[in-house]
C-alpha cells in the first residue's frame, strides 16, 4: 500500500467514528419562529409550496386552462379579435414613435458626448483604476495584519 | 398546511445531522446555523411531500450541502483575491500550536481538538476533505462540485490530511 493510501486510510479511521457536533438550542426556536413569521404574511407573500392544498390545485387548474387557451383556441376567428388587432396596432404606432423619439435624442447627445465627455474618460478611467488598486493594495495589506494578529 | 407542531418533532430529529453537515464545511458555529435555518424553511414547504418519505436523510444533506458550497463560492468570489495574495508558507502557518492540547489528553479532548483542527484548516482544503471523508463523495464529483480539476482537489486534500496528521501526532504523540 503506499503512503498516500496510508494516510487516506488513517484520516477515515480518526474522522468516522467522531460524533455529529450537536445543533444548538438556538436553532429550533428560530427556525419556529421564522416560520410563524412567514405564516403571518399575506397569502400572496408567501411561496406556492405554502398554500393549502385547494388553493395550490386551483391555481394548477387555472395555470393549465391559460396554458391549454393560448395554445388550443383560435383567436383570430373570436369577436372583438379586430378591436384586440386595433390595440395591438396603436401599440405598435406607440413603440415606433418611441423609437424614432430616442434616436432623435442619441443624436443630438453623441456630439455633446464627443465633444466634452469623451475626452476626459480616459483620464477619469485611469484615475479610477488607480483608486481601486490602492484600495486593494491596502485592503490586502490590513488582512495580512488582522490575519497575524488573530492567528492562534 | 404543515403542522408546526409535527414539522417541530421533525426537525428536532434531524437538526444535528443538518448542523454537522453545515458546520464542517463551514468552519464556523453562526454561519452553520444561518444555512440549518434555511435548509429546514425549504423543508418546512416541501413537508407534505418529504415529511414521510424514507429518503429525508439524504435530501437534507444535499440542501445543507448546497447551501453551504453556495455559501463558500459568494465568499470565495468575495476574497478570492485576498486569499490568492497568501503564499503556501502562509496557508501552512495554522499549526494550532498555541490551541493543543496537552499530550495525555483525553478521547474527549482529542475529538474536540480534531473538529477543532478541521475547523481551523482552510476552506481549500477543509471543504473537499469533509466532502471526501463524511460526505462520501469521490475525487471527481468533488471536483465538478466546486468546479476545480481533479488534481487541485486531490492536492487539497493531500494537504488538509497531512496537517490534521501533524496535528493528532503533537497531541498523541
Amino acid at each position: 500500500m503506499n503512503p498516500e493510501q496510508d494516510l487516506e486510510k488513517w484520516t477515515d479511521r480518526e474522522l468516522r467514528p467522531l460524533p455529529a457536533p450537536r445543533a444548538p438550542e438556538t436553532l429550533a426556536p428560530r427556525v419556529m419562529a421564522a416560520i410563524a413569521a412567514r405564516a403571518a404574511l399575506p397569502w400572496y407573500r408567501q411561496t406556492w409550496f405554502e398554500w393549502s392544498r385547494g388553493w395550490q390545485a386551483a391555481s394548477a387548474v387555472v395555470a393549465a386552462s391559460l396554458l391549454a387557451a393560448w395554445v388550443f383556441v383560435p383567436w383570430q376567428t373570436l369577436p372583438g379579435a379586430e378591436s384586440l388587432a386595433d390595440i395591438g396596432g396603436q401599440l405598435n404606432a406607440f413603440l415606433t414613435s418611441a423609437g424614432d423619439a430616442l434616436d432623435r435624442a442619441t443624436r443630438i447627445a453623441l456630439p455633446l458626448w464627443n465633444a466634452l465627455v469623451r475626452q476626459f474618460l480616459i483620464y477619469a478611467t485611469a484615475v479610477a483604476a488607480m483608486l481601486v488598486s490602492a484600495v486593494i493594495a491596502l485592503g490586502g495589506a490590513a488582512r495580512q495584519i488582522i490575519l497575524k494578529e488573530t492567528q492562534p | 398546511m404543515t403542522d408546526p407542531q409535527k414539522f417541530e418533532v421533525f426537525m428536532r430529529n434531524h437538526q444535528d445531522m443538518v448542523f454537522a453537515t453545515a458546520v464542517r464545511l463551514l468552519g464556523n458555529t453562526a454561519d452553520a446555523e444561518d444555512i440549518a435555518q434555511a435548509v429546514f424553511l425549504k423543508a418546512y414547504e416541501r413537508f407534505a411531500e418529504i415529511g414521510n418519505s424514507p429518503t429525508v436523510g439524504g435530501w437534507l444533506r444535499t440542501v445543507a450541502t448546497n447551501l453551504c458550497l453556495n455559501h463558500l463560492s459568494r465568499y470565495r468570489r468575495r476574497w478570492r483575491l485576498f486569499s490568492e495574495m497568501q503564499t503556501p508558507d502562509e496557508e501552512e502557518a495554522g499549526d494550532y500550536s498555541e490551541s493543543l492540547a496537552a499530550p495525555e489528553a483525553t478521547p474527549v479532548a482529542r475529538r474536540e481538538e480534531l473538529e477543532e483542527a478541521l475547523r481551523q484548516l482552510p476552506n481549500a482544503q477543509r471543504v473537499p476533505l469533509v466532502l471526501f471523508h463524511f460526505e462520501r463523495m469521490s475525487y471527481d464529483e468533488i471536483a465538478s462540485r466546486l468546479r476545480a480539476s481533479v488534481g487541485k482537489v486531490k492536492t487539497d486534500i493531500h494537504r488538509g490530511r497531512l496537517a490534521l496528521k501533524r496535528k493528532l501526532e503533537f497531541v498523541r504523540p
